[in-house]
Formats: C-alpha cells, sequence, structure tokens
C-alpha cells in the first residue's frame, strides 16, 4: 500500500497497480508521468486525475460520451503506440475530458485533446486531434444559453 | 493576415533564419516542410490550445462549479421546448 497527501482528496492510499502511467506526460505537464484515476460515488460521473508526484495538481474529468454521443474516437498512431494498442478504434479503452472551471459559471471541456487511458495496461496519453470540430474549451452548458433556468430548491 | 498563394515544391522564407516548403498536396491535407533553428520551438496549434487549457484546468475548483457540472452531466441538456 501506497500513502500520498493531495490537496483535493487529503491522504489517499492505493495499491502500486493503480498507478497510471502517462509517458508523454500532459502538454503543459510534460514531467507528469504517474497519476491516479479517482472516482467516487458522490460525485459521478466525474472522476478525477490526481497527480501522485505533486499534491497540488488534479485535474477534473468527464467521460466523452456524455459531452459528444458520436465523439470520432480514432486514435492516431503515435498514441497507439503509447498505449500498445493495434487498431485505430481499440476496445477497453477509456476516453476522458479535462474539464476547466477558469470561470467558474462558464466550465467547458477539452474534447480537442481528451485523455485516453488503458486500464488493463496501466497507461495513459492525451490524444490531441486533428480535427476541427472539436474544441478545446467546449462550453459545458451550452445548452442552457438564453434559457430560464430550471426550479431552484 | 498575410495570405500567399502556394503550389507544391513552392516555398517562403519568414526572416533570415526560417524556410517553409510546401512539400504535398493530398487531398484537404498539406504536408509542410520547415527549416528553423533548433531552439526555435515549432507547435502544432492543437498543442499549444490544450497546453493553455491544461494549465487552466489544473487550478482549483469552487465546490458549487463543480456541483453544477455534475448534475448537468447526470441527465442529458433540457429540452428546449416544452410541451
Amino acid at each position: 500500500m501506497r500513502v500520498i497527501e493531495t490537496a483535493r482528496f487529503g491522504t489517499v492510499r492505493y495499491s502500486e497497480g493503480e498507478e497510471i502511467r502517462f509517458p508523454a506526460g500532459l502538454p503543459g505537464f510534460e514531467n507528469e508521468h504517474r497519476f491516479l484515476l479517482i472516482e467516487a460515488a458522490a460525485s459521478v460521473p466525474l472522476k478525477f486525475l490526481q497527480s501522485v508526484e505533486t499534491r497540488d495538481l488534479s485535474f477534473v474529468l468527464a467521460p466523452v460520451e456524455l459531452l459528444a454521443p458520436h465523439y470520432d474516437r480514432k486514435l492516431p498512431r503515435g498514441d497507439r503506440e503509447t498505449l500498445g494498442v493495434e487498431s485505430e478504434g481499440a476496445a477497453g479503452l477509456e476516453w476522458l475530458a479535462i474539464l476547466c472551471f477558469a470561470r467558474p459559471e462558464e466550465p467547458t471541456a477539452n474534447l480537442l485533446g481528451p485523455l485516453v487511458i488503458r486500464r488493463e495496461a496501466a497507461l495513459g496519453v492525451q490524444s490531441i486531434r486533428e480535427d476541427a470540430r472539436y474544441s478545446a474549451r467546449q462550453p459545458l452548458f451550452a445548452a442552457a444559453v438564453g434559457e430560464e433556468p430550471a426550479l431552484c430548491s | 493576415m498575410l495570405v500567399i498563394r502556394r503550389r507544391a515544391g513552392e516555398g517562403f522564407l519568414i526572416g533570415d533564419s526560417v524556410e517553409v516548403e510546401i512539400l504535398e498536396i493530398e487531398g484537404n491535407q498539406v504536408k509542410i516542410g520547415i527549416q528553423a533553428p533548433r531552439e526555435m520551438p515549432i507547435l502544432r496549434k492543437e498543442i499549444v490550445a490544450t497546453r493553455e487549457t491544461n494549465l487552466d484546468s489544473a487550478q482549483g475548483v469552487e465546490e458549487k462549479a463543480l456541483e453544477a457540472a455534475m448534475k448537468r452531466l447526470r441527465q442529458p441538456p433540457p429540452a428546449p421546448e416544452q410541451d
């Protein structure tokens, strides 16, 4: 069992096999390679990517299919090599978009560069698309623009 | 923005040290060769956008904003019309 202190989750205990390795890091965080994918019943469907090396570093994630049901899941060759998968549309991969709360009232999701995680190999990559349909800052509440908020309790 | 028209095999210079050549045009893709000093970073625009977003996303989140995002994702967006 390993123990780390984190800013978001306090003390986290985990086994070595739970660590997910990002061989290339993430753009902007090229030296961060070891992360935990944290899920909690209370925050479904959100997940969190917590750095093992930097206690303050964590990202909020959402499954891509909830943001874009028909998301194009073709993996470029370089990312397939990183994850050790053969086919473009390999199964057993988890696609998660990083959410950004720089403007808390208008969160966005990065659909241009989703995280692709292969749990069985404990590997991950931030796969950056060359597809102008997808934005690095896709508004989360796009459908709510111009609408009255629903009844609040 | 400066706009110039080039064919495959043609190129242009940026300053004294950067040379860009259009190598190949195929369908909606263009293959480009760039000669530049090693210390000059050349990055795909998508990577720059993702790096900036990553840096913004690594900041803390207020609990309230997180709750709102969770709620939004637990249910499909409201239908635009009422019945």
